[in-house]
């Protein structure tokens, strides 16, 4: 067989504006849709952080004619799942079911999207759920420090807050935001609907069309999402976990937005740095010298500039090796370069990987929704191979070099009598608390 | 995404391997899905099972050992998973870093996982690289590099292991110690991960008696899945595979562990938010003729919003954060595990009074025919959602390939299932959801400690 290259999809726009996609799928008798909301986490009013993520919660947990029981029992019924929750940019929701219960399937997915019924009783027992969860994510130093880094990183911005936002700010939260949340942003012009599964395509837009069609509004005008302001400097941030044995560390600044140009280089100088199993900080950090469990490096490209982020763990008292390390590998990265066979085995990691990546009804759903939503030309995926193939060791330097780091936020979550001497040869230590903002 | 126990074993792959919970839904029999294996064994005994599937020019290479940390003992645990680490370092033809490069350069990854029964390896890469990945785990299996450096670099990286998986995870910790108290004398009492002591204790010659006694062609299942050619693949392995000696089988292990005839409890102080209980009813084998009616049971209590015990203690009474029954095929009789976070303000007692109710009703003949059939759905949606892609079908087959001999178990549980009454369900819940059967952990939130000062005067 050749190279891998995605299934045709076919794509229509209805009068109202509802962007709809239908791939064909036949391995297996299943039915994946995703259904993409122009309005994230970075919509949320100021004092309400968590605010879309509340409303992607409730979409199923009531319409006029079903309450949160009928619909969770109709699709555990059936074997099926149906989930949504916001992120930075856009609101998206999953759902899965058997091909033979189909059309049961997108009755209830746009059911919940079009008729959502957001009573006072669920809306108070989703806060309630939703603030638990955060009490609860205080016991994983992970989640923590990843969020607190993204915090630090993008201040004062609308990225600057955890999707599920803060205890304080869920807790603000009113049944009328939630309904003017939904009002301004869930309307059929700000809507992609996606479908992948065991059916015909055109019958499937037929479907789409029947059920979305007569849904209407404009969604209201979006204050656009600035630029992130730059990190000045190198800042350390501490997070004191007094009963700590291990440190988390995450190191990082801004990073890309989608349609950055550059996007198929960054992946191959990223799987150098830290994306495959082989990867400098892996070899050094990990296989060298045993000091992590895990290491990676990563870009999150989003509609603005998303965070680029490295993050490992380990012990308190290797935790300024550790990072000391991983600042040297990334600037030896910066200022070197990969070598011919690294950009070599790069290309090939992830030219393989795009065929492994793309075999489920719900991956092929995804990488629809990333096209779509974030208008990448529709023949994206079918030349990415020919863009990866064609990176070379200029390419993966000149890109390197735009991520310096010298302005850039290190934040490391442990035991701070235990660390904190040792992070403050690298400069002042700030000291930021552990839960909220 | 990875159960929170899964990850408590101590390895990457195991949950998504073996929350197995096979079976099809009304409408969809087992039968609808052909999977097209050809068996070939090796005279050494290497059973080499293959699926063709040529949709996407990749495939999946997956080896089951037929060994966990069932086969240890006191002094050396979490010397499987250990192990486990240590395949990756090296061997005969291949110096160190050279195996997961050259899977890279295949135009993929590699991967391993541990728990009691079992240890798996996977590779999923590009079509052309089938030789490369046969040469690799040949040579691997012939003649692995063990090097005192080679065992001290992993030793230390599995202690990271533990210390983000179990030491600092109140989940992973409380489920340490619900195994430890509930069994006695079962393998199944010291974790996958090891003790902290016995990490440091396993020699380099633990390690190479280890790789002699389990590490045979005759111990091992391999599956290939994927973009092959059946008949190409087999002479293949017999070229790469066919002059490894077979060895005498490891001597078996039994399950000594005495029937339990009382509660248990233990508490456990540690540094968190919210208290938490974790319940361990002993239950049965895989192989027991009690499995599936236990496995509706699970699926009745835990799968979906619809669940008795998320409707019950999230949403209705509004006590718990999160809430899930665990339980899983194991060749010897295993735990039946239920999982309680409190909502802030909620204290144990009452969620162990809530859970209580819960569990006497499904006891109490209560679940309903929709019930039933909705767990008989959704257990067989899962089996089809299983086989999406080559590394979820390799899986499969390697699985029960490995713990029946018979990849086709897979079906039979499926029909096994869909067999279970309305009473199977009450009595088996009558049966083993028994106080005197089980053993509770209770973790007692001990307060984090006061935020740090800024500054330095603040030190201690």
């Amino acid at each position: 067989m050749g190279a891998f290259k995605l299934p045709p999809y076919t794509t229509k726009t209805l009068s109202n504006g509802a962007k709809l996609y239908a791939m064909e799928y036949h391995e297996l008798p299943l039915v994946d849709m995703a259904v993409i909301v122009g309005a994230g986490s970075a919509s949320d009013p100021n004092g309400k952080e968590g605010l879309a993520d509340l409303v992607a919660d409730l979409l199923r947990k009531g319409t006029p004619t079903r309450s949160a029981r009928d619909i969770a029992d109709a699709v555990d019924f059936v074997g099926g799942s149906m989930s949504a929750s916001a992120d930075q940019d856009g609101t998206h929701m999953s759902a899965e079911f058997l091909t033979k219960d189909l059309e049961m399937g997108l009755d209830l997915v746009t059911d919940v999207l079009m008729h959502p019924a957001f009573t006072q009783e669920e809306v108070e027992r989703q806060k309630t759920e939703t603030i638990g969860e955060l009490k609860a994510a205080r016991e994983n130093p992970g989640l923590l420090a990843s969020r607190r880094f993204v915090e630090q990183l993008y201040r004062g911005h609308p990225y600057g807050h955890p999707s599920s936002g803060w205890e304080s700010s869920v807790e603000a939260v009113t049944r009328e935001d939630i309904q003017r949340f939904y009002r301004d942003a869930y309307t059929p012009d700000n809507v992609i609907f996606i479908a992948v599964g065991d059916f015909n395509k055109e019958e499937m837009l037929g479907r789409l069309e029947k059920r979305l069609g007569g849904w209407s509004g404009k969604a209201a005008a979006k204050k656009p999402v600035p630029d992130p302001a730059k990190v000045k400097g190198r800042a350390i941030y501490l997070v004191d976990k007094a009963d700590s044995t291990q440190s988390q560390i995450r190191f990082g600044g801004l990073g890309i937005r989608r349609d950055d140009p550059d996007y198929a280089v960054l992946a191959v100088a990223n799987t150098i740095l830290g994306g495959g199993f082989t990867s400098r900080l892996v070899e050094e950090i990990r296989v060298n010298r045993g000091l992590s469990y895990g290491v990676s490096s990563r870009f999150f490209a989003l509609k603005q500039r998303g965070p680029f982020l490295i993050n490992t763990f380990t012990k308190n008292a290797t935790t300024l090796e550790t990072v000391t390390l991983a600042l040297d590998v990334h600037r030896k990265f910066v200022k070197e370069g990969p070598t011919a066979e690294e950009v070599d085995k790069a290309r090939k990691y992830l030219k393989g990987s795009f065929a492994i990546g793309h075999q489920s009804p719900d991956a092929l759903a995804d990488v629809l929704g990333e096209i779509a939503f974030y208008g990448l030309p529709r023949d994206y995926y079918d030349t990415w191979l020919d863009r990866i193939a064609a990176v070379t060791v200029e390419d993966v330097k000149r890109v390197a070099a735009k991520f310096p780091l010298d302005d850039s936020i290190l934040l490391v979550l442990g035991q701070a009598s235990a660390i904190r001497k040792d992070l403050e040869t690298l400069g002042p230590v700030t000291s930021v608390p552990l839960s909220e903002h | 995404m990875l159960h929170p126990l899964a990850q408590a074993l101590g390895s990457a792959l195991a949950a998504a391997a073996l929350m197995t919970q096979a079976p099809p839904a009304a409408g969809v029999k087992p039968s609808d899905i052909k999977l097209d294996v050809k068996r070939h064994t090796l005279r050494n005994g290497l059973s080499v099972l293959t699926l063709e599937d040529h949709s996407a020019p990749t495939f999946c290479y997956m080896t089951y050992f037929k060994v966990g940390s069932r086969n240890e003992r006191p002094g050396i645990t979490g010397i499987s998973h250990l192990f486990e680490h240590m395949m990756f370092n090296g061997s005969g033809k291949f110096a160190p870093k050279m195996f997961d490069r050259l899977v890279e350069s295949g135009g993929g990854y590699s991967n391993g996982s541990t728990w009691y029964d079992a240890t798996n390896y996977y590779e999923e890469v590009s079509s052309e690289s089938l030789e490369t990945v046969l040469d690799l785990e040949s040579d691997r299996m012939r003649a692995l590099l063990l090097t005192p450096e080679n065992l001290e670099q992993e030793r230390s990286i599995v202690k990271e292991e533990r210390r983000q998986r179990t030491d600092n995870s109140t989940e992973g910790k409380v489920f340490e110690l619900l195994m430890a108290n509930a069994f006695i004398a079962s393998p199944y009492r010291w974790p996958v991960v090891g003790w902290e002591p016995d990490l440091n204790n396993i020699s380099l010659d633990d390690c190479k008696d280890y790789f002699r006694t389990y590490y045979a062609p005759n111990n091992a299942v391999v599956v290939i899945a994927g973009d092959i050619d059946t008949a190409k693949t087999t002479a293949l392995m017999e070229k790469y595979f066919g002059d490894l000696p077979g060895q005498t089988p490891p001597r078996a292990v039994i399950d000594p562990e005495p029937e339990q005839k009382g509660e248990k409890r233990v508490v456990h102080h540690m540094a968190a938010e919210l208290p938490a209980i974790m319940v361990g009813y002993k239950a049965v084998a895989a192989s027991d003729a009690d499995f599936p009616a236990l496995e509706v049971a699970r699926s009745i209590l835990t799968d979906g919003e619809s669940s008795r015990l998320y409707r019950t203690l999230v949403y209705d009474k509004q006590i718990a954060t999160e809430t899930y029954a665990f339980f899983r095929p194991s060749i010897h009789a295993g735990l039946f595990i239920i999982y309680v976070q409190a909502k802030e303000g909620v204290e144990a007692p009452a969620l162990e009074t809530a859970l209580d109710d819960v569990m006497r009703r499904m006891g109490a003949g209560e679940v309903t025919d929709r019930e039933l059939q909705k767990a008989r759905n959704q257990i067989r949606a899962e089996a089809i959602k299983e086989l999406k892609d080559n590394s979820g079908k390799a899986e499969r087959i390697a699985l029960y390939e490995s713990m029946t001999g018979d990849w086709r178990q897979m079906f039979a549980v499926l029909e096994k299932v869909d067999a279970v009454t309305k009473d199977d369900v009450a009595r088996v819940a009558k049966k083993y959801f028994d106080a005197n059967r089980r053993t509770i952990v209770t973790l007692v939130p001990e307060p984090m400690s006061e935020q740090e000062q800024d500054g330095p005067e603040s030190e201690p």
